[in-house]
């Protein structure tokens, strides 16, 4: 049933007139500002360009959480699948699975743009790509973490903010140090390591709070 | 005749309102419940109880495949007032998910055509017509293939021809040793069998 969910997300997202590319475009735009707003010295761009790519990232993943339960709980399809199959555990995996490939993928494959802006060396690309992807499931658990929290109680997206931030710090903080290491140390640094534990906790504890979250919202 | 769900003793409130209390009731095949009230007195929740996604304060409610008690998604499917149908996607996709969703290996065809839609299958369900949006909804009742179907207000939208088709689904679906849950504010209409009622008062909830 998850592959049921995961094929209608993906088949949405087609039809969806363009939306994922929102994100994008917003971290085109993000990082784009960032350049000007620093200004020409390429040395310290090339210093602080992890830390700029992972915001961007952050904070693009950031907008499109309000968006995974809303509109399936708005027009009744949340409540519909738990009646048939009442494991919500399913339908978040499901959710989890289809946000990763319809949000943060597109974003994740514009990062090699970001290495022209700021000048990257092919190295430097590669450690923030390893990175980010190590980091993704975590993101994106969170993310549905939030988004279950809120959407069944009405909740405002402020509120999805406020909620991720604290969860998504060490993860921004490993993600970034995993960047600046990987040209010395590769891929089996501490760095990338932790990064790796984050999403492994992130995914068996925000998952399960999340399905616990939208079987409770309904009751 | 087989039981499908009892209501044991359930009590209701909504803040601290009580919606109703000792509520006892047993559903078997061939039964239908027609739950009458005006609005806001409870019937959906009612409903919401019935179909496992809520739960009441005191009480049980068990739900019962060949005499067995099982989980409440193994007999119950449910129509609600919100139709839950993807506007960017065709009619036909979109009941081919649930399909999907609800393991219904048969061919969609023959259901397009049992709901009056079989021309209109490849059109977006965002252009359907509330009264067609409805009829799709009713489809999944029809590919669920569970026994109980607990439907809010279906006939809302409908015309009198689509009136006339939920009657007909209902009395075939209840003549096969299904059975029915109705909330709705019209009076009860005959559907092949005499809808048993239950009548939900602001002042004095009874059964």
């Amino acid at each position: 049933m998850q592959i049921d969910i995961i094929k209608r997300d993906l088949l949405l997202a087609t039809r969806s007139k363009g939306d994922w590319v929102m994100g994008v475009i917003f971290f085109a735009v993000f990082l784009a500002l960032a350049v000007i707003a620093l200004g020409n010295d390429s040395a310290l761009l090339r210093q602080i360009a992890p830390a700029i790519v992972w915001l961007a990232f952050l904070m693009s993943a950031l907008l499109s959480f309000g968006q995974i339960f809303t509109q399936d709980y708005e027009d009744g399809t949340l409540a519909q699948i738990l009646i048939f199959q009442q494991s919500p555990l399913k339908i978040v995996s499901a959710k989890f699975i289809a946000y990763i490939i319809t949000a943060l993928m597109p974003l994740w494959f514009a990062i090699p743009l970001a290495g022209l802006m700021f000048n990257l060396t092919i190295d430097v690309i590669a450690g923030l790509m390893l990175s980010v992807l190590i980091g993704l499931p975590a993101i994106a658990a969170y993310g549905i973490f939030a988004s279950a929290l809120t959407v069944v109680k009405g909740a405002s997206g402020v509120l999805i903010v406020l909620i991720c931030a604290p969860f998504l710090m060490p993860v921004l903080i490993f993600g970034i140090s995993a960047v600046d290491i990987y040209t010395v140390e590769g891929l089996w640094s501490a760095p990338y390591k932790a990064l790796f534990g984050l999403s492994l906790i992130a995914c068996a504890t925000a998952l399960p709070a999340a399905s616990a979250s939208i079987k409770t919202g309904f009751e | 005749m087989s039981a499908y769900l009892t209501f044991n003793n359930i009590s209701v409130s909504r803040g601290h309102t009580l919606l109703f209390e000792g509520l006892s009731l047993t559903l078997s095949s061939g039964d239908v419940l027609w739950i009458q009230g005006t609005n806001g007195v409870g019937k959906t929740t009612l409903l919401y109880l019935s179909t496992g996604l809520a739960r009441p304060d005191t009480g049980a409610l068990t739900w019962y495949k060949d005499n067995m008690p099982v989980e409440a998604s193994e007999v119950v499917s449910f129509q609600g007032h919100q139709d839950a149908l993807k506007p960017q996607l065709t009619a036909f996709e979109d009941l081919s998910f649930w399909a999907d969703l609800c393991e219904y290996s048969g061919d969609l065809e023959p259901v397009f055509h049992q709901i009056g839609l079989q021309s209109r299958k490849d059109v977006l369900t965002g252009k359907l017509s509330a009264g067609q949006k409805r009829r799709l909804s009713l489809a999944r009742l029809l590919i669920s293939q569970k026994p109980v179907w607990i439907m809010d207000e279906p006939s809302a939208v409908m015309d009198t021809a689509g009136r006339d088709l939920i009657d007909h689904l209902i009395h075939e679906h209840v003549s096969h040793g299904g059975c029915a849950i109705i909330a709705s504010h019209s009076p009860a209409r005959k559907l092949g069998v005499s809808p048993r009622l239950l009548t939900l008062n602001a002042e004095s909830p009874s059964p």
